[in-house]
């Protein structure tokens, strides 16, 4: 029943999951070093931490050693690559301001990965950014910053 | 008890005056549109009209209309977890659970009516309750001390595992996932940064709405590009809009024990309404013919949820106008409204200001008839969204996700916070780890840790005083009872398997 | 106070010396934003309204009020120490912001000298409030039982490193007095754990108002520099030659604020404190209304601050 963590299957999603966790559940688990296990006559803040990573680690033992789920899939590209692309809109966002950044995430959401007329994701994006700003800084009165930062 | 009736009709009078139901419609019909734009739509909205209220005719008037946009926001808020998988705050997450999944199945209809009619039930209940009996649980808040604390939040990990549609040690390992990123930020008990890497916008920890709304909402629309073969969210046609028979008698239980379930757990200040979700569903779950169900569209489990939140959200009234103690964003805001009127919640709100104090209580009854009717015909047009192209959706849904999290306070690094924990949640889901009990534990890890370290200062460093409060003490032994048949459940199985092909 | 800081500051004066001074002849003449670094609601964000509110009549401009919470009002003061100082971004000032410096905190910005004083406009009435039926009348009573059974008296407060906190340890360490420190998350929290029996006292903020007016609570001592007038009777911990902080509320700029934009900002916000609603708010809240030059106030928490450093090291903790 057991898999063996092959290196074929160091993909599987579940195992890529896993040495994610893995790496939560050490830099957890490590830093409860630094925070101090008794303070003041009374617990410290690294107790808690330190008992649920290494819990955490037990558990990771634990899912690697179930059988896989059924419904297990292999990665995809364009999610990957969906996900890059919200990442690089999160770091330049606050240089760009919102409205070029919106508007370009859109156009690469609605024309790269939904493979619509460029014409179509131009329209769309502009209107639905436009939107956008209408209900957010305009009726909700959120500030924002809409052109680039100096 | 007569006396009290009295009272509630007297306030149900002065909120049917024609100005009033003004007010309440006004704020129903801004609250269900800004509920539906995920973040802190309803707190930005109300402090944005708060400066508004100070010219408000009466202070009646003025908080009718606030208490009308928190209910409405709440409705809102069910309506995008129910069609999109995006909750706009944590109770909201247990709604996504089934009521996503009934969408899919083209069974939105039946979802949004059901937890309407559920909302509207279980806030009627509570409405009655609390004039019959509310007063009287005023002072019930405060001997929730720190052991209680400790002890509600061991309670509420034990039920959270349940949430997981998969196995049993991917729904423990989500808990303690979710303990972990509770406890980043400042530690209250000695004001330490723990896992802070000297980042700013997560000193107080990381910040819930992006973290749900990249979990949730961004995951799902990254996991929906794996299948773009499909033109719309659907994997079925459209069924019928209202329940049917079955469903009505497969919600009846659900609402009426959520209904009390809210009831009581609302009148704990602090994460009233998320533990009476919680509660619900488990229960449901538990007390179903066909558990196997949940997690793949259960009505009940929209039901029985949907309806405890609405019921804590109004218990949660009680502390707020006894005791002056908000148990979230949104009623801290309604807080400073009726300040800003010169109405001081607390001990003496009753005496001073009866006619505000029932009011307001007649007016979220009031309140919830008019979100019904506003409501209920907007399913069908709710439902028309699933018709949606998903590649315009899908862009929707992201530009909301991103506008919504930056309204929260003006901060870029709570985008990124989004962007992250939607990379994090498609990873998640594609490995069937699921985000429900994650968030349950993230909400819960922060009670734990500081009420088991109150209670140890309480004790002189010592824990026993857990188990030397009735209240403390009752909560644990159930909390454990539930644990340990988890355990049994799971272990128990494994074991026992191999005997069948013994005998 | 690090290297980098100053420098940020330094260069925040330079880059004022070169903004050109004419500008501030028709200021405003766009509406003002006014960070408020704390959640709605609160009673900073309730008073910062009004008074913003009252001091838009003579500034003929509107002042937008965004909240900008989180980190003991870091982020907000960060994002206030980066703005343009040209006047129109302006915030509010609480003793939390430079209390945190003191405390280890790593700051973008240099707590004191990022910012530009324009006026003060109050103390936050912090006081030392005990259940109706406990054993002690006076604050006397209840330093001697802490000075008799040292830790037997738990407290609580608003959370570590707050102003409430270090009036509390200073006490103790004055009075030789030792009581256990159980902190609350946040001001409303402390009530519910004092009403419970679950601390024995509180060092809080007025939370405690409306529960002394229907007698569950009694107030045994307040920490402003004189009586309150809303309660004559009590003692004040200064009366008693005791080390308090003050609970600072002011209103503030990016450092480098040209002088005349400063000065038309000061004489607005000075006078609006004579409006009645924000009397009102501030009678409500139990807060002490006090009127102050800008100059005069960096002066007061330049004071408070090197007292707060005093208390830190006293006790130990001071970063």
């Amino acid at each position: 029943m057991n898999r063996p963590l092959a290196t074929a299957r160091l993909t599987t999603p579940t195992y890529v999951a896993v040495l994610m966790l893995l790496v939560l559940a050490l830099t957890f688990g490590l830093g409860a070093f630094r925070l101090g296990f008794w303070v003041d006559d009374a617990p410290g803040p690294g107790v808690l931490p330190l008992a649920v990573s290494i819990a955490l680690l037990v558990l990771l033992v634990l899912v690697v050693r179930e059988p896989l789920p059924a419904d297990e899939r292999a990665f995809a590209l364009a999610p990957a690559a969906a996900i890059l692309a919200t990442i690089v809109y999160a770091i330049v966002v606050p240089y760009t301001g919102f409205v070029i950044a919106t508007l370009a995430l859109l156009i690469v959401w609605i024309r790269g990965f939904y493979r619509q007329s460029l014409l179509r994701a131009v329209v769309a994006s502009v209107g639905l950014t436009a939107s956008g700003l209408v209900i957010f800084p305009l009726l909700l009165k959120v500030p924002m910053q809409l052109g680039p930062a100096w | 008890m007569f006396e009290a009736l009295e009272k509630l009709g007297y306030g149900i009078s002065l909120s049917l005056e024609p100005s009033n139901l003004l007010y309440a419609a006004i704020g129903s019909v801004l609250g269900t549109l800004v509920g539906v734009l995920p973040g802190l739509g309803p707190v930005t909205t109300i402090a944005v009209l708060l400066p508004l209220t100070y010219h408000a005719g009466s202070p009646l008037g003025a908080i009718i209309m606030l208490a009308s946009i928190y209910y409405g926001a709440m409705y809102g808020g069910s309506t995008t977890s129910i069609l999109l998988k995006v909750p706009g705050e944590a109770a909201s997450v247990i709604t996504c659970i089934d009521g996503y999944q009934m969408a899919k199945k083209g069974r939105a209809g039946p979802a949004l009516a059901i937890a309407a009619i559920g909302s509207f039930i279980a806030g009627t209940v509570a409405v009655c309750a609390l004039a019959l009996v509310g007063p009287l649980f005023a002072k019930f808040a405060v001997t929730f001390g720190p052991p209680e604390y400790f002890a509600l939040a061991l309670f509420g990990l034990s039920l959270s595992a349940t949430l997981s549609g998969g196995s049993p040690v991917r729904g423990i390992t989500m808990v303690l996932v979710g303990l972990l990123l509770g406890l980043v930020g400042i530690d209250t008990i000695t004001g330490v940064e723990r896992y802070t890497f000297n980042i700013m916008a997560i000193t107080d920890g990381i910040d819930l709405v992006p973290m749900l709304m990249g979990l949730f909402g961004v995951a799902e629309i990254l996991h929906n590009l794996e299948d773009k073969s499909r033109g719309s969210l659907l994997s079925t046609k459209i069924g019928r809009l209202f329940p049917s028979r079955q469903d009505w008698s497969e919600s009846a239980g659900p609402i009426a024990r959520g209904s009390v379930i809210g009831f009581f757990v609302g009148l704990i200040p602090g994460g009233g309404a998320i533990l009476a979700s919680l509660m619900s569903y488990t229960l449901e779950k538990k007390l179903s013919k066909t558990p196997e169900q949940f997690g793949h569209g259960a009505i009940a489990g929209v039901a029985g949820p949907e309806s405890a939140n609405n019921s804590a959200a109004t218990a949660s009234f009680i502390p707020l106008l006894t005791l002056g103690l908000p148990g979230n964003a949104v009623t801290a805001v309604l807080f400073a409204g009726l300040l800003i009127q010169n109405v001081q919640p607390g001990p003496l709100m009753l005496v001073k200001n009866p006619d505000v104090f029932w009011g307001v209580i007649a007016s979220m009854y009031v309140g919830n008839i008019m979100l019904l009717v506003l409501n209920l015909p907007l399913v069908g047009l709710w439902v028309q969204l699933l018709r949606v192209p998903s590649w315009l959706l899908s862009a929707t849904i992201l530009l909301i996700a991103i506008f919504g999290t930056y309204s929260l306070r003006s901060n870029f690094a709570d985008v990124t916070t989004l962007m992250l924990f939607g990379g994090i949640g498609y990873l998640l889901r594609k490995a069937s780890l699921d985000a429900g009990p994650l968030i349950m534990a993230f909400i819960l890890a922060n009670i734990l840790d500081t009420a088991l370290r109150q209670s140890m200062l309480m004790g002189d460093g010592s824990l026993m005083i857990v188990l030397q409060r009735p209240l403390s003490l009752i909560i644990l032994l159930v909390a454990t009872l539930i644990l340990v048949a988890q355990l049994w459940s799971y272990f128990g199985r494994v074991r026992v398997r191999p005997l069948p092909s013994e005998t | 106070m690090d290297m980098k800081s100053q420098i940020v500051g330094a260069l925040g004066i330079l880059a004022a010396a070169m903004l050109p001074q004419a500008a501030a002849a028709d200021y405003p003449d766009k509406p003002i934003t006014l960070i408020v670094p704390w959640a709605a609601g609160g009673s900073t964000d309730q008073t910062a309204r009004v008074l913003a509110k009252a001091a838009e009549a003579s500034l003929g401009q509107t002042i937008v009020v965004i909240n900008q919470p989180g980190a003991s009002t870091s982020i907000g003061m960060a994002a206030l120490a980066k703005a343009a100082p040209d006047g129109y971004t302006i915030g509010t000032l609480s003793s939390t912001s430079y209390l945190a410096a003191l405390q280890g905190r790593q700051l973008p910005f240099d707590p004191i000298n990022a910012f530009s004083y324009i006026s003060y406009y109050g103390d936050n009435l912090i006081g030392i409030a005990v259940k109706a039926d406990a054993r002690w009348n006076t604050i006397d009573d209840l330093i001697a039982e802490g000075k008799a059974k040292p830790g037997a008296i738990k407290y609580g407060t608003a959370g570590v490193g707050t102003t409430q906190h270090l009036t509390s340890e200073a006490l103790q360490f004055a009075t030789k007095a030792k009581f256990v420190h159980v902190p609350q998350q946040g001001s409303a929290a402390s009530v519910p754990a004092l009403l419970g029996g679950h601390v024995d006292f509180i060092m809080e903020t007025s939370v405690w108002a409306p529960f002394i007016e229907s007698k569950e609570v009694r107030l045994l001592a307040v920490t402003t520099p004189q009586r309150s007038k809303m309660y004559p009777d009590v003692p004040s911990l200064s009366e008693k030659g005791l080390k308090s902080l003050r609970s600072v509320q002011a209103i503030i700029a990016p450092a480098g604020l040209p002088e005349d934009v400063r000065m038309k900002l000061e004489t607005a916000f000075r006078k609006a404190m004579s409006d009645k609603a924000f009397q009102d708010t501030m009678d409500r809240l139990g807060m002490v209304p006090l009127d102050l030059p800008g100059a005069e106030v960096k002066k007061l928490v330049e004071g408070e601050y090197a007292s707060a450093r005093e208390i830190l090291q006293e006790i130990g903790k001071a970063k």
